[in-house]
């Protein structure tokens, strides 16, 4: 693998940063959703990080490195939008070594009941469903997302900054 | 005939060591946020010396392994953004003084070549 | 094109060695005849020049060759053309001020 191919690692940690924080978003956004397409109230979405390609990194860092042929794991039909066309825009492997999104799956504990007959979502006890969304959890999160990316996105300069020195060795 | 210093060979492995250090920092950068993931690394002295101890033409691996001393934080994962910071870092100005270094060597090389042209 | 380059030196050297024979075999039991030092250089700079063009067609095309690792090979290959292209030129030289010396 070479210099061009630790490129790649860093973009897919971006890449998978990129769909925490969209999931964040999402969870934010949807913090009082009582109603959802399939019933129900809105269910917290989690991001599941593994590491593409396995153990094929060490074998890659030597020399001849084949692609790892790590794909998508399966997700859920609770999979958000946007990473689902992460899934389907991915058509190759993920870099042997760098991290690939496994999938979001929907928390599937039991919701918030609060007291409220008089909304039209209130059940025949007169609780209405809500998510069980903390944001200051989730702000947590996007804070974590945003640190880790900003790492990401210094090493891709620092590599950036490796090549072009690299060329100097033939000036 | 030789237009390679021993100097310039142990450049070379250096830069080499310098680029897959650069490799593994980028690695265990991306996984920070993988539950389970342990940080790699290798030690670059040890590697250096095994590298100009062996003959020129084999290619011994570099011998990655998990790094010790490092808290693991509740998901599993250990990797520190501070040392990989600092790694990134080191990493990079390693290799860019190999060049500088290999650069200047290369002119002497050239210029001892072309000593009594015009 | 570089190949070509190399070849001319080859024949050059051929040119030479054919020249530099009838004068070695006048000289006392020359040890090292020069014809051999000149062709193993060829034959090295050959060499890296294959390895050089390995290099950066791996490069090129994506397979786990280092940016690094071309530019060094190229510019070992470029050395080595260098300064057996110095031999060269001074080994003409030498040769065609010894054919101008009146005995």
């Amino acid at each position: 693998m070479n210099l061009f191919g630790v490129m790649d690692i860093s973009a897919s940690a971006l890449q998978a940063e990129r769909v925490r924080a969209e999931v964040v978003a999402a969870n934010m956004a949807n913090a009082e959703t009582t109603r959802t397409a399939d019933g129900g109230p809105y269910r917290r979405q989690h991001v599941v990080f593994q590491e593409a390609g396995g153990d094929g990194f060490a074998a890659s860092l030597l020399g001849s490195g084949g692609s790892g042929s790590a794909g998508l794991g399966d997700a859920d039909d609770a999979m958000l939008p946007a990473a689902s066309r992460l899934a389907s825009g991915m058509g190759s492997a993920a870099a042997p070594g760098g991290v690939e999104v496994a999938g979001v799956v929907a928390d599937q504990s039991a919701p918030l009941e609060r007291y409220d007959p008089q909304h039209p979502d209130a059940g025949p006890d007169g609780y209405v469903a809500y998510p069980d969304i903390e944001p200051l959890t989730e702000m947590v999160d996007l804070m974590g997302a945003t640190r880790s990316y900003g790492m990401n996105a210094t090493a891709v300069q620092a590599e950036k900054n490796m090549v072009m020195s690299s060329l100097e060795i033939l000036k | 005939m030789q237009v390679t210093t021993a100097t310039s060979d142990a450049l070379e492995k250096y830069l080499d060591l310098a680029s897959d250090q650069m490799k593994l920092t980028a690695e265990n950068m991306a996984n920070i946020d993988t539950p389970g993931y342990k940080t790699q690394g290798f030690s670059f002295e040890r590697e250096l010396s095994q590298a100009l101890d062996a003959s020129a033409s084999t290619q011994t691996a570099v011998d990655v392994a998990s790094v010790d001393g490092l808290t693991s934080r509740p998901d599993g994962n250990n990797v520190s953004m501070d040392r990989e910071g600092m790694q990134l870092a080191k990493a990079q100005l390693e290799f860019r003084a190999g060049i500088a270094l290999l650069k200047s060597e290369n002119s002497r090389v050239m210029n001892a070549i072309h000593a009594d042209s015009k | 094109m570089i190949q070509a380059l190399v070849s001319g030196l080859s024949g050059a050297e051929a040119q030479l060695s054919g020249a530099a024979s009838p004068i070695a075999a006048g000289a006392a039991g020359a040890a090292t005849p020069f014809s051999g030092l000149f062709q193993s250089m060829v034959q090295q700079t050959s060499a890296l020049d294959a390895q050089a063009s390995t290099a950066v067609t791996g490069l090129l095309s994506g397979q786990g060759v280092d940016i690094h690792d071309a530019m060094i090979a190229t510019e070992k290959a470029d050395m080595a053309f260098e300064l057996a292209l110095q031999v060269r030129n001074k080994a003409v030289a030498a040769y065609q001020q010894m054919m101008g010396m009146q005995f």
